[in-house]
């Protein structure tokens, strides 16, 4: 099999995984809208939510984003049982595993972030006035969390399975990211257009986004070989 | 336990900074006129010396223990 | 590999430390001003500044002529009667007419003083003219430009810089500063042993790679606490918002999780290989951010946000003489101490076999 076919098929086997298992994929959403929720309450019965700055926006908005794609991402390596990766190992090659995860993980995350966006702006409010930037970082933040805790899941994976492995190894790594997102954001609520500084932190984050999985690549193999 | 003793001994080590003069002084030559400096100096002198003691005390330790690994 | 067991470079770092910590209390401070009084006055009267100096030798014989200027922009105003009472302490009659108070381009002058011995030393924005409100033209107080003649520039004897805000501390520059220097060589050491660890193999290097990371973090918490003392006596406070200090707290972070990381493997050549890509993975990631995030936002520190660079002139002669000598002497420690790790790691090894 070549690399491109074996990524494709493994994608679509997830896909298809998640899709079986609905009650996997309605947990995280119940995740989100929960966690939503708990903000909404808090803040509404301290009568603050129409004065929610907007940095604290967005730190509210990504750290949401931030729990649920642990919690999502957790699953993409522990799920899959002790045997199925020798049954891999066989099969495939371990780029194109890797290759096959980060996509997976990015179109679960980028679409998870999506739905946070909609259910933020229908329970707390919709501050954005700059759609294209606000996109852009939608986008870009996706792709980092999911390239970063999938690398993660895949360390905590081998050892042991351990959940709180990977948020105590990926936590520490995902500040600068954060730092960037929330400039961004904030950038994205209040001017319509595109500053100097904005593009600036658009290149920050295109750099992280294709460092990511350029080492998640290079280490992988080692990460996987038992 | 070695590793403990050795981060006891480093914090010992920045200890140093508490050990500086006020900002503003009235006689001539601050650091060097009333006495204190030596007193620093000589504490400073003592824990670099422990600290240097120690480190080639536990060389010589450890060179036993890896001669008497190749016997 | 037999770097490890050398003795030379121990005593050299033994030696060049005893150097620093012994030589760098000996130095005194150069010359500056400290205070002065009264700190504000008005036009069209003769005031008398009392001027308390730091350091300075106004009773040595040799001093020369001692001058004082007030200098707001590029104005040199000569301040006249110098009445000296101390070693440290001088009398100055200084007056400013009100028909020059428009001319000024600032109202905060800095004081300037000057004497053979001490060289050029000053007060930066030290007193303040309080602007009248109309021009008195009866007035005869003038204060005159009078050209600016100086033996030295310099002062005359050892000395490190005497900077405003930090003031003695200034020495903590070479324990400080050097904690990092040991902790990003340790860093890079251990980053270089992982990516040898995962080219070849050899479990040696895996030793190399961790207890140069314990190593790094003994230097890296010493580099915390010595820079929250400084903190305190500089900024206010033990923990101020700065991205270098949170930078160095992540990183601090980091290796934490590192040692976690090994912790909760116990299949060796399993622990070995992914701590090792952890190592290299989480490094780069780190330093892409550490080297662009205080590039990019202000810094308290010099050289960051428009802060002047560290060698541009805070690191003077006097300085470089210990500087050098300080980080050279910690970096050899900061080897020392993993050396001595590693060879305990190593017998550890050899007694399960």
């Amino acid at each position: 099999m070549n690399l491109f076919s074996s990524v494709k098929s493994i994608l679509v086997k997830d896909l298809i995984i998640e899709f079986r298992n609905r009650y996997v994929l309605g947990g995280i959403l119940l995740y989100v809208f929960s966690s939503v929720l708990v903000i909404y309450f808090a803040l509404q019965y301290n009568n603050s939510i129409q004065e929610l700055s907007p940095v604290v926006w967005s730190v509210l908005f990504w750290l949401i984003i931030l729990f649920s794609s642990v919690n999502a991402i957790a699953n993409s390596f522990f799920r899959e049982p002790e045997g199925r990766f020798f049954y891999y190992y066989w099969l495939i090659s371990p780029q194109a595993l890797i290759l096959a995860k980060l996509c997976y993980n990015f179109i679960f995350t980028l679409g998870l972030s999506l739905l946070t966006f909609g259910i933020f702006s229908l329970m707390v409010n919709d501050p954005v006035v700059n759609y294209p930037v606000f996109l852009i970082t939608i986008v870009l933040g996706g792709t980092g969390y999911s390239f970063l805790f999938t690398t993660m899941s895949a360390i905590a994976s081998r050892a042991g399975n351990n959940a709180t492995l990977m948020a105590v190894l990926g936590f520490p790594l995902v500040i600068p990211l954060i730092i960037f997102l929330t400039k961004l954001s904030a950038a994205a609520i209040a001017s319509p257009g595109f500053t100097e500084e904005t593009v600036k932190n658009i290149w920050m984050l295109l750099a992280f986004n294709i460092v990511q999985p350029t080492l998640a690549l290079i280490l992988f193999p080692y990460i996987w070989r038992d | 336990m070695t590793r403990y003793f050795l981060t006891l001994i480093s914090f010992f080590l920045s200890l140093c900074t508490f050990a500086q003069g006020e900002s503003v002084a009235t006689s001539n030559n601050f650091m060097l006129s009333n006495h204190k400096v030596f007193v620093s100096v000589a504490v400073l002198t003592i824990i670099l010396l422990l600290i240097f003691s120690f480190l080639f005390w536990i060389e010589r330790r450890l060179k036993q223990l890896e001669d008497r690994q190749k016997n | 590999m037999n770097w490890l067991y050398t003795k030379w470079w121990k005593w050299l770092s033994a030696v060049l430390l005893f150097y620093v910590v012994i030589g760098s209390y000996m130095v005194p401070l150069s010359p500056g001003i400290s205070k002065i009084g009264p700190l504000s006055f008005s036009p069209d009267s003769i005031y008398t500044f009392t001027i308390s100096g730091y350091h300075t030798h106004f009773k040595d014989p040799g001093v020369g002529k001692i001058q004082f200027w007030f200098k707001s922009g590029n104005d040199y105003f000569q301040a006249k009667d110098l009445n000296i009472l101390s070693a440290n302490t001088g009398e100055v009659k200084f007056g400013i007419g009100s028909n020059q108070q428009d001319s000024l381009k600032t109202n905060n002058f800095d004081i300037i003083g000057n004497d053979d011995i001490d060289g050029t030393f000053a007060l930066r924005e030290g007193v303040t003219l309080i602007k009248a409100s109309k021009v008195d033209s009866s007035s005869t107080v003038n204060a005159t430009t009078g050209p600016v003649e100086v033996v030295h520039n310099k002062h005359q004897f050892l000395a490190f810089p005497y900077r405003e805000i930090l003031y003695e501390s200034i020495r903590n520059t070479f324990f400080h500063v050097p904690m990092w220097f040991v902790m990003t060589a340790l860093v890079f050491f251990s980053l270089v042993c992982s990516v040898i660890y995962l080219t070849k193999g050899n479990s040696l290097y895996d030793v190399f790679a961790h207890q140069s990371i314990v190593a790094a973090l003994l230097f890296g918490i010493c580099g915390l606490a010595t820079g929250m003392v400084w903190a305190k006596n500089t900024w206010g406070h033990y923990w101020v918002n700065d991205p270098k200090l949170n930078g160095a707290a992540v990183g601090v972070m980091i290796y934490f999780a590192y040692l976690v990381l090994r912790g909760s493997i116990t299949d060796e050549i399993k622990r070995a290989r992914i701590a090792a890509a952890y190592n290299i993975f989480s490094l780069v990631i780190f330093a892409l951010f550490i080297y662009i995030i205080p590039r990019l936002t202000d810094s308290l520190h010099p050289g960051n946000g428009g802060n002047p660079a560290f060698s541009k002139y805070d690191l003077d002669s006097s300085l470089r003489m210990f500087f050098y000598p300080a980080s050279i002497g910690w970096i050899l420690l900061g080897f020392w101490i993993f050396s001595i790790l590693t060879r305990l790691e190593l017998i550890k090894q050899k007694q399960e076999l």
